[in-house]
């Protein structure tokens, strides 16, 4: 992984954990230098995915206080382009129903990627402890998406 | 010959709905053994409920898979890498674009708010309003009636002079003929009169306006309105009308000033003939008696009233007036 794909895998992540571009810039920011310091870009790609799961989580930690006293609508200012016919109200939906940690699992596993075991690593627990987020957050959202489409 | 059969017979594991939703997730990412797989996909088979469930994992397994095709532009992944100093970081905080909106609109009000209290409290709008009644056609102002004797020494006018003296004193010329032909007796006035040297500044930028001089005119009233602002306590009322048969209308004006208890406030006696066409009237009616006297004068002709403040101070209840009657003709 190259320095800027730490950095655009940063920013997607506080993109879809944040839902506002300003606060996601920051925090994005915050957790790019931080990940800089701790990662040794001789190393694997699979060591920067724990440092950057665990900086993350940190940052989003301190940033999720904010989010709770926004109103959370989503502020789109044009600074990342989505894929075309994305339904983000289902996301948010998801971000304000789901359980944090399942939340996180999802994001870092399944759209950003990341091994269970670097995931694991990075936020101190085990892979099943992981899959086992995963797996509820994961159904979760399924539940919602089937709501959607029976109201359609 | 030892069989292959495990010493320990398990027993088989059945599944129900709620583990195979606990299990989904393995399922799909095929992360179970195969005993455990086959058993999934018989009881998927078998159970419509559970179909349903797989359908929901799929889906959401797809819609995290469209999401995760989101691409940052350019420009914010060097803003994000670019944002780690921290100067960068203040010069970011200190940008104007940044603030929040709520901050933004704060100091926006604030600083129209101050403007227009600088502008309200600085710019000297008494001394704007008094340049502007001057050049206003030359001529000074003219104040509305009143019913009342209400001081106005900030208006634009200038004081009475002493009458006693042949030097003309009115702002405009014709004005300035009127005080100049007035009778040579000094005429006695009640409050003591203001120094000379004062009179004497005030006579100096009089004359000066006499010659048309719009800058001279100006700085005469700026030195006028100090000396009035200072001196004017009383008031003078001056009044001009035209009419036909002046003659006849004087007497009648006599006649009206002496009914209600007025006299003369001057020297010169009540309609002195101050040349062949004019009547001259300088006296003192009890203020009630005010609008009677107007009624009397308009129900003749239109009549010009000009109220000015004057150092001479009436006694309470008692108005001074100057009414000059002039022949049509």
């Amino acid at each position: 992984m190259t320095v800027d794909g730490i950095s655009r895998t940063v920013s997607n992540f506080f993109f879809y954990a944040l839902l506002d571009e300003s606060l996601a810039i920051k925090a994005s920011a915050k957790a790019y230098k931080k990940c800089m310091k701790k990662i040794d870009l001789k190393n694997t790609t699979d060591e920067y995915q724990a440092a950057i799961v665990h900086e993350t989580y940190k940052v989003w930690s301190k940033y999720q206080k904010k989010l709770s006293e926004l109103n959370q609508n989503i502020g789109f200012e044009g600074n990342w382009i989505l894929p075309p016919h994305t339904d983000m109200g289902l996301w948010r939906q998801f971000l304000r129903d789901a359980e944090p940690e399942e939340f996180l699992a999802v994001l870092w596993s399944r759209v950003l990627k990341f091994p269970d075991e670097r995931i694991s690593q990075g936020l101190g627990v085990t892979v099943g402890t992981v899959r086992h987020r995963t797996n509820r957050g994961l159904k979760k959202l399924g539940s919602m998406r089937v709501t959607v489409f029976y109201d359609e | 010959m030892m069989s292959n059969e495990p010493y320990i017979k398990r027993k088989s594991r059945t599944l129900s709905r709620f583990l195979c939703q606990e299990m989904m997730y393995d399922f799909v990412t095929d992360n179970l053994d195969e005993e455990r797989k086959q058993a999934m996909l018989d009881y998927i088979q078998r159970s419509e409920e559970t179909q349903e469930d797989l359908e929901a994992f799929q889906e959401a397994l797809n819609y995290c898979e469209q999401l995760s095709h989101l691409t940052p532009t350019e420009p914010l992944i060097e803003k994000v890498k670019s944002q780690s100093s921290l100067s960068k970081k203040i010069i970011n905080a200190l940008s104007w674009n940044n603030w929040p909106q709520p901050v933004k609109w704060t100091l926006q009000g604030a600083l129209v708010s101050v403007l227009a209290a600088g502008v309200a409290i600085f710019i000297p709008w008494e001394r704007l309003q008094i340049d502007l009644d001057l050049k206003s056609k030359g001529s000074p102002l003219y104040v509305a009636e009143q019913q009342t004797q209400e001081i106005k020494p900030e208006e634009n006018v200038e004081p009475e002079i002493n009458q006693a003296t042949s030097e003309p004193q009115e702002l405009d010329s014709s004005e300035a003929k009127l005080i100049a032909e007035e009778p040579t007796p000094v005429e006695t006035i009640e409050p003591p009169l203001e120094p000379e040297n004062k009179q004497e500044k005030v006579k100096e930028s009089i004359v000066a306006e006499n010659n048309n001089d719009s800058e001279v005119e100006s700085e005469a009233t700026k030195s006028r309105s100090a000396v009035v602002k200072s001196n004017l306590k009383g008031s003078l009322t001056r009044m001009y009308m035209t009419v036909k048969d002046f003659k006849e209308f004087s007497l009648v004006v006599e006649d009206f000033i002496r009914s209600v208890g007025g006299s003369k406030a001057g020297q010169v006696k009540l309609g002195w003939e101050k040349n062949q066409n004019t009547r001259y009237f300088h006296f003192t009616i009890p203020e009630k008696d005010y609008p009677n006297l107007m009624q009397l004068l308009r129900t003749k002709a239109d009549t010009r009233v000009m109220r000015t403040p004057h150092s001479r101070v009436m006694p309470e209840g008692k108005m001074r007036l100057i009414l000059e009657i002039s022949s049509d003709d």
